[in-house]
């Protein structure tokens, strides 16, 4: 194993085939009903429950500019941390996790100016097929995220718990600690509730 | 068959086609010239345009007398169409420049001299050889000899303004004056080319038309003359006899009428000659008939002519006889008639004897004259007889053959009996066979409906698969998803993690596989379900076949007792046809033996008539015998004769009494010889019978003569064959 090695998530939206480094994924849940919430932005879909935190859900294909399709039980959910904000993705389906060194991963076409270019971080042949890496931090524009803030605030806000250290860490590693936290706070619930 | 070289049909068809050609040939020659004129004309339009634009055009250069735009505007003039040469003269004619088209370069020299015209345009035609052309002069009119002004070049609006002009200025104003003539020459050539290209088209196109037009003329009168020949043709056929032709009547028009009319005219003459060659037939074995009674009645005839030439010498010998006794009684009478009285006993003995011989005599030739008729009577009883015989075995024969067909059907009854029974056992077997398809049949839906049930409950239990392999699949998908969650927490996990990652991996190919493998199992599955679907959908085909079949089965077996049936009556009848036949037969036996001991009677009748026919020869015979006998009486009373001659000698002194008996005999003797007369004339009678026999056979000969002609004249005509 070389350090250099990246491990990706696989999955595809449409006939696309996506990757996402899988450090920066949380989890992958089965699809489930997303709750709409009022007053949210129009590129939010909603907010589901994962075990007593409220995440806000984005659909991939709307987000990607490809048209909707019905959510079947091969729908998944990725939960991701984007630019220290925790959402969830929703894809078609996840296929695998790869490994891959740097060398293998070639840089994207250059097409100044299209939104498509800036959210490629790279694009890899795997078993002749062309997989697309995802560059996170730019699938949400500054503004956006500001909105992303604002709505996870509220909803911890709302739900009263106590993660006020977290407003104003942006930091990934202290982002990590809350992950881990909240993580055990669940797994505590899921305890609980067992 | 003979063929009609002058018919209607070629008439009519060389008339017609001869008129068609003249109007064709008539039409196409005033065409032509019309066209030509059309052309010339327009020609002569355009030529006396060019020249009026010549003229015009030659103004400045025949002012200036300049040589080289005069030969330009020639040049511009040449290769206008038709042009052939163009020739610019000064006023005194003499010429300044010309132009020549090169095809027509060396008639140059052989062009006429033509008188110009100081007015207007003057066209005349000329021929230089066989070539047309036209010339065309005008004369070129200035105003000033010395100055050209740009007026007169340009200032004229159109070449007639300008002619007008230049007739009113040469009349009004001396000083315009003609500067010099051009003339041009247009070459017809080119007319008659298009015409000669037009007049070959136009000319093919009426051949084409008179063609077509032959053909359906030819058609026409095939169709419409051609019934006309065939009549014809067996007009000629009648003509000679032979009657078996006819004609076939094709259309309904007159020649139809006339055609039949003419099949019923050799109808009724088949008909009529039918009739007269059956009246000849019959006449010819009339005649026959006729010549053979002839034939009897002239050897009757002969035979009567034999007998009376034997009475005849008969009555000779008598005579002569008689005169031997004369001559005794002379004798006696030269002696004393001493036994006048033996002598006169003799005398009336011997009258006695010959008025014996003269009524036996009579009697012979009645016996005779009737004899031969009863031979006549026998000879046609026995050839009526022969006929009767003759019809008698025909009848016998047929009876033969009636018998022997009656046998045929006997037998072909019996073979048809033993089919019909033959064809009802096969009907029985083929009922039970039917009736053990049916069973079976019944077994098959038996079968079937526990196969329905087998199958159902393979569905039932393929469904309940199904929804397992659903909750396994279910299971997969959440290891893999389990796997997959796995390998990231193991990834963040960093080192430490590394063999928990392979563990997920395993975890996940084992998800994977067994998403697989349950994806090949409902695959499977699907298939294992359409085959049961496949299966109900036959079965329930195959229920409905069986049904069919059932139903089927059920009418043949109906049919076959139909057939059992019908056999049945059929054999009953073949039955009843039979006994008849036998019955026929032995009547048809009974007949012909009846038959046959009418013809062993008739056979006996002809033995027993052929007996009275030498019964009757006999008779004849016996007749001779007396005839015969008779004569012995005549030698007889000779010697008597003898005797009273002997007497004579002693009794000549009864002379006077000898004398007186022997003028009795003198009167004896003229009766003999009245007799004699008589048998004269009796032989007469018989030569005229055998005359007349003979006249009659020359008549039945001459009827024979006519009966052959009249059947060689009815042999002439051959009669249609009778069907």
């Amino acid at each position: 194993m070389n350090e250099k090695n990246i491990q990706l998530a696989v999955f595809s939206v449409g006939k696309a085939k996506l990757a996402m480094d899988i450090m920066k994924i949380r989890e992958i849940l089965k699809f489930q009903d997303v709750t709409e919430l009022p007053g949210t932005p129009e590129f939010v879909e909603g907010v589901i429950d994962l075990r007593g935190l409220i995440i806000p859900i984005i659909d991939l294909r709307k987000r990607l500019g490809i048209s909707d399709k019905e959510y079947d039980k091969k729908t998944r959910i990725l939960v991701a941390i984007i630019s220290g904000q925790i959402v969830g993705l929703i894809v078609d389906e996840v296929h695998e996790v790869i490994r891959l060194t740097e060398d293998e991963i070639k840089p994207p076409p250059k097409i100044s100016g299209s939104f498509s270019a800036t959210y490629i971080a790279g694009i890899c042949d795997k078993d002749k097929e062309i997989i697309i890496i995802l560059n996170y931090d730019k699938l949400m524009s500054t503004s956006e995220i500001v909105e992303f803030e604002k709505i996870n605030k509220s909803l911890i806000s709302g739900f009263g718990k106590d993660i006020s250290k977290s407003k104003k860490e942006k930091k990934k590693t202290k982002k990590k600690k809350e992950v881990k936290k909240t993580k055990k706070k669940s797994i505590e619930d899921e305890n609980e509730q067992d | 068959m003979n063929k009609i070289k002058n018919s209607l049909k070629n008439k009519l068809l060389f008339f017609i086609g001869a008129l068609f050609i003249i109007l064709s040939a008539t039409l196409t020659y005033y065409f032509f010239s019309q066209a030509k004129k059309i052309m010339e004309e327009e020609l002569v339009q355009r030529g006396s345009t060019l020249v009026r634009n010549l003229a015009y055009n030659s103004k400045i250069g025949l002012k200036s007398n300049n040589k080289q735009i005069l030969s330009e505007v020639i040049q511009g003039v040449l290769i206008e169409k038709d042009v052939s040469y163009v020739i610019i003269t000064g006023k005194n004619n003499e010429e300044i420049v010309s132009g020549v088209v090169n095809k027509d370069k060396h008639l140059k020299e052989q062009l006429p001299y033509l008188e110009t015209d100081n007015f207007g345009v003057k066209v005349s035609p000329f021929f230089i050889g066989k070539l047309k052309f036209y010339d065309f002069i005008v004369p070129v009119i200035v105003k000033n000899e010395d100055t050209v002004s740009d007026e007169d070049i340009y200032g004229l609006s159109g070449i007639d303004n300008e002619e007008e002009k230049s007739v009113e200025e040469n009349n009004t104003k001396p000083k315009e004056v003609i500067t010099g003539y051009v003339r041009i020459g247009l070459n017809t050539a080119s007319i008659y080319n298009n015409l000669s290209s037009i007049r070959k088209v136009g000319i093919l196109i009426m051949l084409l038309i008179l063609v077509f037009a032959i053909i359906i003329l030819y058609v026409f009168l095939e169709y419409s003359i051609g019934p006309i020949n065939e009549l014809a043709k067996v007009a000629v056929e009648v003509s000679k006899g032979n009657l078996s032709k006819k004609i076939e009547v094709k259309s309904n028009d007159e020649i139809g009428i006339l055609g039949e009319a003419f099949n019923k005219m050799i109808h009724d003459l088949n008909v009529l000659i039918g009739k007269v060659k059956y009246s000849a037939d019959y006449l010819s074995e009339l005649s026959k008939k006729v010549k053979i009674t002839a034939d009897e009645v002239a050897v009757g005839a002969a035979k009567e002519g034999e007998s009376v030439e034997k009475t005849g010498s008969s009555v000779d010998e008598l005579n002569i006889s008689m005169r031997e006794i004369n001559e005794g009684i002379d004798s006696l009478s030269s002696s004393t008639g001493e036994s006048s009285s033996s002598i006169s006993e003799l005398t009336s003995s011997i009258g006695e004897v010959n008025r014996n011989m003269v009524n036996l005599t009579k009697s012979v030739d009645e016996t005779s004259s009737s004899i031969t008729q009863i031979s006549v009577s026998v000879k046609e009883i026995n050839s009526h007889i022969q006929e009767l015989f003759q019809t008698s075995e025909n009848t016998a024969t047929s009876m033969v053959q009636i018998d022997r067909s009656i046998r045929e059907i006997e037998e072909n009854t019996k073979n048809t009996l033993e089919l019909s029974k033959k064809m009802i056992d096969d009907a029985k077997n083929g009922k039970q066979s039917v009736l053990s398809s049916i069973e079976g049949i019944e077994f098959i839906k038996e079968s079937f409906v526990e196969i329905v049930n087998a199958i159902n409950s393979l569905s039932d239990k393929t469904s309940t698969i199904g929804k397992i392999l659903n909750y396994i699949n279910d299971i997969a998908e959440q290891t893999n998803l389990l796997a997959l969650n796995a390998a990231i927490i193991a990834a963040q996990a960093g080192e430490e993690g590394k063999s928990f990652t392979v563990v997920a991996d395993e975890i996940k190919e084992l998800a994977d596989r067994t998403a697989h493998y349950t994806s090949e199992v409902s695959g499977l599955m699907d298939s294992l379900d359409n085959e049961v679907s496949r299966s109900k959908t036959a079965i329930s085909k195959g229920e409905t076949s069986i049904e069919t079949g059932i139903n089927l089965s059920k009418k043949a077996s109906f049919a076959l007792d139909n057939i059992m049936n019908s056999a049945k009556n059929s054999s009953e009848r073949i039955n009843i046809i039979t006994k008849a036949t036998v019955e026929q037969s032995r009547g048809s036996h009974e007949v012909t033996e009846s038959i046959n001991s009418i013809v062993e009677k008739l056979k006996k009748i002809s033995y027993a008539t052929v007996e009275e026919e030498q019964g009757i020869g006999r008779v004849v015979e016996s007749l001779r015998n007396i005839t015969v006998s008779s004569n012995k009486i005549n030698t007889s009373t000779a010697e008597q004769s003898n005797g009273s001659r002997q007497i004579m000698a002693a009794i000549e002194n009864i002379n006077e009494m000898v004398n007186f008996f022997s003028r009795g005999i003198q009167e004896q003797r003229r009766g003999i010889e009245q007799i004699l007369q008589s048998m004269m004339n009796i032989r007469e009678i018989s030569g005229s019978n055998e005359r007349n026999s003979n006249s009659l056979n020359d008549i039945v000969e001459e009827l024979n003569n006519n009966i052959e002609e009249l059947n060689n004249v009815v042999r002439y005509f051959k009669l249609e064959e009778k069907n």
